[in-house]
């Protein structure tokens, strides 16, 4: 039965490119199944969807002052080829912008599509299938766009903190309210009584132009790499008053929030409460005995 | 020492050391590189596979407390995998549709992305399962007539009609996980219609499964469902169904 299992590397290139300029980017397609595929490339433009990450391709018009080819000498953009089982192939995309591009960023995918087969008799469907990696550009005259960012709703969870039983977690989301992206390269200081406790540092993600990125944290694991999460503090904490602060650095450029937060012995005072009202009910009761 | 260090200064100055380095200019660019790689990647036989780095400076493993380095092209491969995704079977086939009779088949799709932020996965048909134009199978509405591109809900019922799809995190054996998929159906009675490129106006993809995380080889088993009432028109109803994988940005 025909199957599909296609890699395709990188999964993501960024790239800061002048107008006028061209740039050449290698990807390597492999054809991981056990039947020949017949597949074409395109390029689609997408925008982003929510504040993690997803994009959309609803109604997105492609930059048209980016062209796209590639700069393979027996294959163009858009034309079939068949790659056989277990290889791999190159294909080499070539992006050129007008001198004429206005300071700006693109944000598309370069897919490669299997095509569909003959469908045979009886009710079925067949499936098509797209695998697709990112390009997100910035056409601009100088490397280091100028960076803003907005750091909105930076607040912790839950409400009722704890010494013990609960772990202190951070949200926030980053505006972006320029043309170019960039990255949510920074850190939460959590202090008490002005001593830094804790320093977590955040994921780099992408914030793109006029889009917000709800925050990650980094933290490391027993594996080399680290791993990215909400961001969190562990208890147990000290009773009083902690303040958080969210800091964002790029390109010398940097945005801070700073946010308050207590933390009580709810439970711990709770508990001693019933263990007295028991006891003082036990000597009631004993007490009220004739 | 002063009269050392001046004297090393002089020296330098006079018998300068040549700087090896490599620079490449084209109309476009302008590159300095530190060193010249010669070859370096993957390589294997029929007895071996070798990765290497050659003309890189201090290629190798270096090890220290609380720090491992490894230095060359070679070490991309301990950490990298490539973005890619697999569908088991391209061929959805509901057989002879009988009538109050659902009739359903899977397939399983796999990915694997290195992204940090993670990846996402959208579905949707060409138009809905049809002989021709006028000759279609409605896409379901389920059990309780709520079920909507982005929001699934329960399809147990055989008095209700419509093509629909679930699909539900797997792990290696078959076992149901939900992971990547729990935040679109909770268990697999829960259906949802497909979005409709043929629809005026043309419904968006939606989302079928998708993580925060980098991941290796995370599967979903997809159930395709359809069910017609008595006075469906008899035929061959097909269409095409397409899925996109990319990453999240």
């Amino acid at each position: 039965m025909a199957n599909f299992n296609v890699s395709i590397q990188p999964a993501q290139i960024e790239y800061v490119l002048q107008p006028g300029r061209t740039i050449i980017q290698a990807y390597q397609i492999k054809n991981e199944s056990g039947n020949p595929l017949i597949l074409t490339t395109s390029i689609e433009a997408w925008q982003p969807k929510n504040t993690d990450g997803s994009v959309s391709y609803d109604n997105v018009l492609l930059n048209p002052n980016l062209q796209f080819s590639l700069n393979n000498s027996d294959l163009k953009l858009g034309e079939s080829f068949t790659l056989q089982p277990n290889s791999e192939r190159q294909l080499v995309l070539k992006i050129k912008s007008n001198p004429s591009s206005a300071p700006s960023d693109t944000y598309a995918t370069f897919f490669v599509t299997q095509n569909p087969g003959q469908i045979p008799g009886e009710s079925q469907s067949q499936a098509v299938v797209k695998i697709g990696s990112h390009l997100l550009l910035t056409t601009s005259t100088t490397a280091k766009p100028e960076l803003k960012a907005e750091i909105i709703n930076f607040k912790t969870f839950p409400k009722i903190k704890d010494i013990f039983l609960n772990q202190i977690n951070f949200s926030a989301e980053i505006k972006n309210p320029t043309n170019f992206f960039f990255k949510t390269n920074g850190f939460i200081s959590i202090t008490k009584n002005n001593l830094e406790i804790k320093k977590i540092d955040l994921t780099s993600l992408n914030v793109l132009s006029h889009s917000n990125r709800q925050i990650q944290c980094s933290y490391q694991t027993d594996t080399p790499s680290a791993k990215s999460s909400n961001c969190y503090l562990s208890p147990p904490f000290w009773p009083g008053q902690y303040t958080a602060t969210l800091t964002l650095s790029n390109n010398d450029a940097n945005f801070s929030q700073s946010i308050s937060f207590f933390v009580f012995p709810y439970a711990f005072i709770i508990t001693i409460l019933i263990v007295i009202s028991i006891i003082f009910s036990v000597f009631y009761i004993r007490k009220k005995r004739p | 020492m002063i009269k050392n260090n001046l004297l090393l200064f002089l020296f330098l100055l006079i018998f300068p050391s040549p700087c090896f380095a490599q620079t490449f200019d084209s109309d476009s660019y302008h590159i300095d590189r530190g060193n010249f790689n010669m070859t370096g990647g993957k390589k294997d036989s029929a007895n071996y596979q070798l990765t290497d780095t050659v003309g890189q400076n201090a290629p190798g493993q270096f090890d220290t407390d609380g720090y491992v380095i490894k230095s060359g092209f070679q070490y991309i491969y301990d950490s990298l995998f490539r973005f890619s995704f697999a569908i088991s079977s391209l061929n959805i086939n509901f057989g002879s549709l009988v009538p109050n009779v659902s009739s359903m088949d899977t397939n399983t799709i796999t990915i694997s992305s290195p992204g940090i932020s993670g990846y996402q996965v959208l579905i949707q048909e060409n138009h809905p399962l049809a002989v021709n134009s006028s000759t279609q199978i409605s896409n379901t509405k389920c059990d309780d007539s709520n079920c909507t591109l982005n929001l699934a809900s329960p399809w147990v019922n055989d008095d209700t009609y419509g093509f629909g799809y679930n699909v539900i995190g797997v792990n290696q054996s078959g076992a149901v996980t939900n992971v990547g998929t729990s935040n679109y159906f909770t268990n697999p009675t829960y259906f949802r219609p497909f979005a409709d490129k043929s629809a005026v106006p043309s419904e968006i993809s939606a989302v079928i499964m998708s993580e925060d995380q980098p991941v290796n080889k995370h599967s979903a088993r997809i159930t395709y469902k359809v069910n017609i009432p008595i006075d469906q028109a008899a035929g061959n109803y097909q269409n095409a169904i397409t899925f996109i994988a990319v990453p999240k940005y």
